[in-house]
């Protein structure tokens, strides 16, 4: 990691006129009482630029740095920032967060965690911002407005964006222990409305990864995306009402595993499970999905966007097994919750930035491959929906229940896809719905996108899963069936 | 605030003016904006975290001819305000020309430059301590309702925000706005089923938030009323009448199809239909920019131009767009009321009380909750998954919750087919609805 200190140093250190060890001599003072605790210096670069109406509509670049620093105090937390990178700074509000000891009635004595481990590299060190000329990405987007018009007559509107974000970061821990990291992050997407007889459709297509954006061009196609977006604003505009009721609903894989994501991974997060606040509180070891599910949580998969080479606390990311055979496993963790739960932390620390503290949240979440072909699996449908994508989805992780949306969806009759229908809308209740998973697909896909919201904090995340057949969902269409 | 801060506020926004004409700037603005945030979180009674934070941003634009460019940064450091304004003038040359984005003429700007009168900022001193107590007091009478079983937390926090823009022109612009809150959250459960139920208060005044009591009191009340939750009894047409804070999300999409933006990409359900009947007749939608201790109260918009009482919608018929003055000149409506953001939007209300606005409706459903993103701006399609209980022979059963209903329509016809309450609150939220009721929605 000697390379990605040199950048760490120039810009912590070198640019603002700070000392490496006299700010790690204020951080294990301010925190000597402390049962844990840490600096985070974070600075975050980004490079973006949007077209639409046919013409570019923005380009420029923006920066924002500061630091966050955390007294961790028994089941408290004190938490202090400010984008302000100077030594009396750090000084001052770090002595603020000392406030919490008098409210916590209990300190819990210090927190040990992992040390000196070492990670493979999972992205480049290199600065992402340098990698496409200003130039070359406007072209990129005057390019991809072209294709998009030029595909299909009744395209009426194209809008286009690409971004590319590095964050540079220092974790200056309780204990002296010190991490660095350099996060890139690349993004292009695509979105278009299509016209016919005064109906208007949308259609979406997003590539990203952690990875420079050439990266993102070398891994997959932007005349692709551009294609798939077009696609999808047409089909829906033959789109049918959806039916309504209980019915079998497969869903597609790579993107459909939002659905995973929302309604089971959010209440396998340890601060819902601590605070018997999720539906799988108290339940490891026990079945909570049908046999032949198993869901993991990976944060360390080669360029996925929720991967991390550590997490905002330092732990090193790993795979975690969250549901085996159908059987709870374990929680993601980050260092308070484990703590308080008696278990390791498992590197899903993670917090939006500076502004925030850490808490448990998803990296890569996905479904394991399974046995049957997507083929089968939609020839086993005598009326149901297949669900390709979705814009998002949300739950209720105290009660379990979810909602979603598709944006392409389509009507299965005796076994065969028979139209894109519109207005369905998916709503369940998570632990129950994953014992109702009936058949799991062979090809399981990771989807390149995902951004996830959790107490006000957004951060990258990826899904994954095999095409996969749930019985008996309920589908809210218009259509009485 | 502090004369000493503002001059030193001053200082780095003359700075990043001359900088930027340095660079060839023919105009130039600067935008310093700072926010000191304190919160307190509790959960059962202790504790949880205390956060503190003092923040900054500092906004820089510039033109050369028809070319614009802009940046935003967080750091006032004399080097990287340095660097910022040299990559911008250098991206500004990449940028097409766009004569529709300069900035508005010095005659059209607001001769108001500050908000003084508008009362936006609370000087009353708050503790941590007292802010904890407020929160721990929320959480202890939501616990104390019946079922209750548990806590997602209680919390408590304010905020100052200082924000001061100039130009090359000599032009300051100044506003200054407080912002306290209050919320809590507690799960209710039954055997293995349990439901959260959540209020929230902000205001820019203490004085005018919800007392703990009441906050904590709708909490527990909404969890416990939550639990045993059914599905409605039979899928077809049915009244939907939507709790102020839930029809409120009505009005953020009638915010959105107006907007100039959307209008001029052809992006709005609502594109063509301007002068046209878009909700019941009764019904107007108004934006007060001038409320006093309101949340987005301001007596000049982003663009500096002077903000008046707009009427949206006039008994059922839209009158007037909310854009920006790129937009406005693209499309030709440079009348400058309509030039602006939403600022304090509602929907007025009508003579009936809620009980009153229910008491027909032999079948229907009251909403408390929305999930669900599905709502299309473009179409109007809307259908999301609700929340709430079953009204039967014209009053709201709350013996029969119902959860996961899914409710469909079209935002057009949701809009021509809405009657109101007058139960409007309005310094409850800068988009306020008072009990809305719409006619002939799908539930599944």
């Amino acid at each position: 990691m000697s390379d990605v200190r040199s950048i760490t140093d120039r810009f912590f250190f070198g640019a603002t006129g700070m000392d490496p060890d006299r700010v790690t001599d204020i951080v294990t003072s301010t925190l000597r009482r402390a049962d844990g605790g840490e600096l985070f210096l974070q600075r975050s670069m980004s490079k973006s630029a949007s077209f639409g109406d046919g013409r570019l509509q923005s380009a420029g670049e923006s920066l924002d740095q500061g630091f966050g620093f955390r007294f961790i105090s028994g089941e408290s937390v004190g938490y202090a920032h400010s984008q302000d990178l100077s030594e009396r700074t750090i000084r001052s509000l770090g002595s603020s967060t000392k406030e919490i000891r008098k409210h916590a009635d209990t300190t819990l004595g210090f927190m040990t965690l992992p040390s000196g481990v070492t990670v493979p590299r999972l992205y480049a060190i290199d600065n992402p911002l340098l990698d496409i000329s200003d130039a070359d990405r406007i072209k990129i987007l005057e390019d991809v407005n072209a294709r998009a018009r030029s595909a299909d007559p009744r395209i009426i509107q194209v809008t286009a964006g690409v971004s590319t974000g590095w964050n540079v970061i220092t974790i200056i821990r309780k204990d002296g222990e010190r991490f660095d990291d350099v996060r890139p992050m690349s993004q292009l997407y695509v979105e278009v409305v299509a016209e016919e007889a005064g109906r208007k459709k949308k259609g979406m297509s997003i590539l990203s990864g952690r990875m420079s954006l050439s990266d993102v061009f070398t891994h997959n196609s932007w005349q692709g995306a551009v294609d798939n977006a077009v696609r999808k604003a047409i089909v829906n505009l033959g789109a049918i009402p959806a039916p309504a009721g209980e019915m079998p609903v497969v869903l597609a894989n790579g993107w459909a595993a939002v659905m995973l994501h929302e309604s089971v991974g959010h209440g396998l997060e340890g601060d819902a499970a601590r605070k018997n606040a999720s539906v799988y509180a108290n339940k490891i070891g026990e079945r909570v999905a049908s046999k032949g599910v198993t869901i993991i949580d990976q944060g360390n998969i080669p360029g996925a966007r929720g991967s991390l080479h550590f997490d905002d606390e330092g732990n090193p990311t790993k795979k975690n097994i969250l549901i085996e055979d159908g059987i709870l496993q374990g929680y993601m963790q980050d260092s308070i919750n484990a703590r308080l739960m008696g278990v390791a932390p498992t590197g899903n620390g993670r917090r939006e930035s500076y502004q925030h503290a850490p808490i448990p949240r998803m990296t890569t979440t996905y479904m394991a491959a399974g046995e049957y072909t997507p083929e089968e699996i939609i020839a086993s449908v005598d009326r149901g929906i297949y669900a390709v994508d979705f814009a998002g989805g949300q739950v209720d992780t105290v009660s379990g229940s979810y909602v979603f949306a598709p944006t392409e969806a389509y009507l299965i009759e005796n076994g065969k896809i028979v139209a894109p229908v519109e207005n369905a809308i998916l709503t369940g209740n998570g632990p129950r719905s994953m014992q109702m998973v009936d058949m799991v697909g062979n090809d399981l896909e990771l989807s390149l996108t995902g951004s996830c919201g959790k107490d006000g904090q957004s951060v990258s995340v990826g899904v994954g899963q095999p095409t996969v057949k749930m019985r008996g969902i309920k589908v809210g269409g218009t259509q009485p069936s | 605030m502090a004369t000493k801060e503002l001059e030193s506020i001053r200082a780095t926004l003359a700075n990043a003016l001359d900088l930027m004409k340095a660079q060839g700037a023919e105009y130039a603005e600067a935008q310093f904006s700072t926010a000191v945030d304190r919160g307190v979180n509790v959960r059962l009674g202790k504790v949880e975290g205390i956060e503190t934070s003092k923040s900054m941003e500092i906004g820089l634009g510039m033109r050369i001819g028809d070319r614009s460019q802009s940046v935003q940064i967080s750091s006032r450091s004399v080097q990287d305000l340095s660097e910022a304004v040299a990559k911008l003038a250098l991206s500004l040359k990449l940028k097409p020309e766009n004569s529709y984005n300069r900035p508005a003429d010095m005659a059209l700007l607001s001769k108001v430059r500050h908000n003084r009168s508008l009362d936006l900022v609370d000087r009353s001193k708050l503790s941590i301590d007292a802010m904890a107590d407020q929160a721990k007091q929320a959480e202890a009478v939501a616990l104390s309702v019946s079922g209750v079983a548990n806590s997602d937390g209680a919390s408590s926090g304010y905020g100052r925000y200082l924000s001061v823009g100039v130009d090359s022109r000599g032009v300051e612009f100044i506003s200054e706005r407080t912002s306290r809150s209050l919320s809590v959250s507690v799960i209710a459960k039954d055997g293995e089923e349990q439901q959260v139920g959540g209020e929230w208060t902000s205001a820019t005044y203490a004085s005018d938030l919800l007392l703990p009591d009441a906050v904590g009191r709708a909490a527990g009340l909404e969890a416990v009323r939550a639990l045993n939750a059914g599905s409605a009894p039979v899928q077809g047409k049915y009244p939907v009448v939507f709790h102020p804070d839930i029809g409120a999300s009505l009005l953020g999409h009638f915010s959105g199809a107006i907007n100039g933006k959307a209008i001029r990409e052809k992006s709005s359900f609502l594109t063509d239909a301007m002068g046209q009947r878009v909700f019941a007749p009764g019904i107007s939608v108004c934006d007060d920019p001038h409320l006093k201790r309101g949340m987005k109260s301001s007596r000049f918009s982003g663009e500096g131009l002077p903000t008046e009482y707009l009427v949206l919608v006039e008994n059922g018929v839209l009158k007037s767009w909310l854009m920006a003055l790129e937009s406005a000149r693209r499309l030709g409506l440079e009348n400058v009321p309509q030039i602006r953001g939403a600022t304090n939007l509602t929907i007025e209300p009508g003579v009936l009380t809620p009980d009153q606005l229910i008491s027909d409706i032999q079948d229907g459903l009251y909403v408390t909750s929305l999930m669900g993103q599905g709502v299309d701006t473009v179409s109007g399609s809307y259908s999301r998954a609700a929340k709430g209980f079953w009204i039967k022979n014209g009053a709201i059963d709350f013996s029969h919750p119902v959860d996961n209903v899914s409710v469909s329509s079209n935002l057009k016809d949701m809009f021509l087919n809405m009657s109101v309450a007058n139960d409007l609150r309005r310094l409850r939220s800068s988009k306020a609805v008072p009990t809305l009721r719409v006619e002939g929605m799908s539930i599944a």
